[in-house]
């Protein structure tokens, strides 16, 4: 007969994930280790609700530490990677919609598919914008080696923070604005997941290839 | 000469939790110490944060231990004060002392 004590309680999935994404390299498997070990303590002496509270608790403020600890050891390289990183979604997003736009026109779409030619001059373009910025996300995070989550964190918080300083801008010259608002914080925070998402797929790969170079 | 690597507030409290834990000192147990000691929640970011930035100004060392299964097979990774460590603590200990000499403080 099995009972729910044959398998000993395990510390929440998404945060020893948000873990293994955000803590450096060479501290993950002590701080992983050191979290299961009193995580099973505080199962046995005040009950799993209590133990995974905490152990989110621990998981997010680490993260935060590690967000700030790079952010104070490494700024040099967080601005430069942030600023080449919008400089990059910037020039790519509209070099896109140029050659786009050129292809269209040179075609005669809005002549002929007057309809056709609305889609594809703005959905695709905001498509390809998604996965520009993943691309980017990707790339900051190999140039960041072993920030890849912080780096692309700032980046995707700073292509939040640019798109509402537009939204100011378009609200004190008094255009309508509600309407491009809704359309535009629905790509833009694509756009910052997009980010995020590079840097995760490139983290993963790190953290896959080390699992196969280190001994077993 | 005018000795400037002065420890900050953590740095300071988690040298002394080492030394105060000499051989058995690892993530949980520093973690612990200093919540005990200093009534404050603690995260283990901030220890290891703290322990790596300590051990790149040379105050600290650190060696892996062997792997446990209630770890889930992870290793415990040990730190030690070195000898430039207890000099900064020392160093530290003597400019708060300093510091205070002569103030009466008033416990609140």
């Amino acid at each position: 007969m099995t009972s729910q004590y044959d398998v000993p309680p395990q510390p929440p999935r998404m945060a020893v994930w948000l873990l293994l994404l955000f803590t450096p390299a060479e501290q993950t498997e002590s701080i992983l280790g050191d979290l299961l070990e009193e995580f099973s303590t505080l199962v046995m002496t005040w009950g799993i609700g209590f133990a995974r509270r905490w152990y989110w608790r621990q998981t997010l403020n680490t993260i935060q530490h590690a967000c700030v600890g790079v952010l104070r050891a490494a700024p040099f390289l967080m601005l430069v990677t942030v600023v080449a990183g919008l400089w990059s979604i910037g020039f790519a997003t509209t070099f896109s919609q140029h050659a786009t736009r050129i292809f269209l026109d040179s075609h005669g779409i809005y002549q002929s598919h007057p309809d056709a030619y609305l889609f594809w001059s703005k959905f695709p373009l905001h498509l390809g914008r998604v996965i520009i910025c993943a691309l980017v996300g990707c790339v900051a995070a190999l140039a960041a080696k072993r920030r890849e989550m912080q780096v692309v964190t700032v980046l995707s918080v700073s292509q939040m923070a640019m798109f509402f300083v537009a939204v100011v801008t378009v609200i004190a010259r008094g255009e309508a604005w509600f309407q491009w608002f809704v359309v535009m914080f629905k790509w833009n925070s694509l756009c910052a997941i997009g980010t995020i998402v590079g840097g995760v797929i490139v983290k993963i790969c790190r953290v896959s290839m080390r699992k196969g170079h280190s001994p077993a | 000469m005018f000795g400037r690597d002065y420890l900050g507030e953590f740095e300071h409290i988690v040298l002394l939790a080492l030394l105060r834990l000499s051989d058995q000192a690892y993530g949980v147990t520093v973690r612990q110490e200093i919540e005990i000691r200093t009534n404050r929640e603690v995260s283990i970011g901030a220890v290891y944060a703290t322990l790596e930035r300590l051990q790149k100004k040379g105050y600290v060392k650190s060696f892996r231990g062997e792997p446990t299964a209630e770890r889930g097979g992870r290793a415990k990774r040990f730190f030690r004060v070195t000898a430039n460590g207890l000099s900064a603590v020392n160093r530290t200990q003597q400019a708060l002392r300093r510091m205070t000499e002569g103030l009466e403080l008033v416990r609140s």
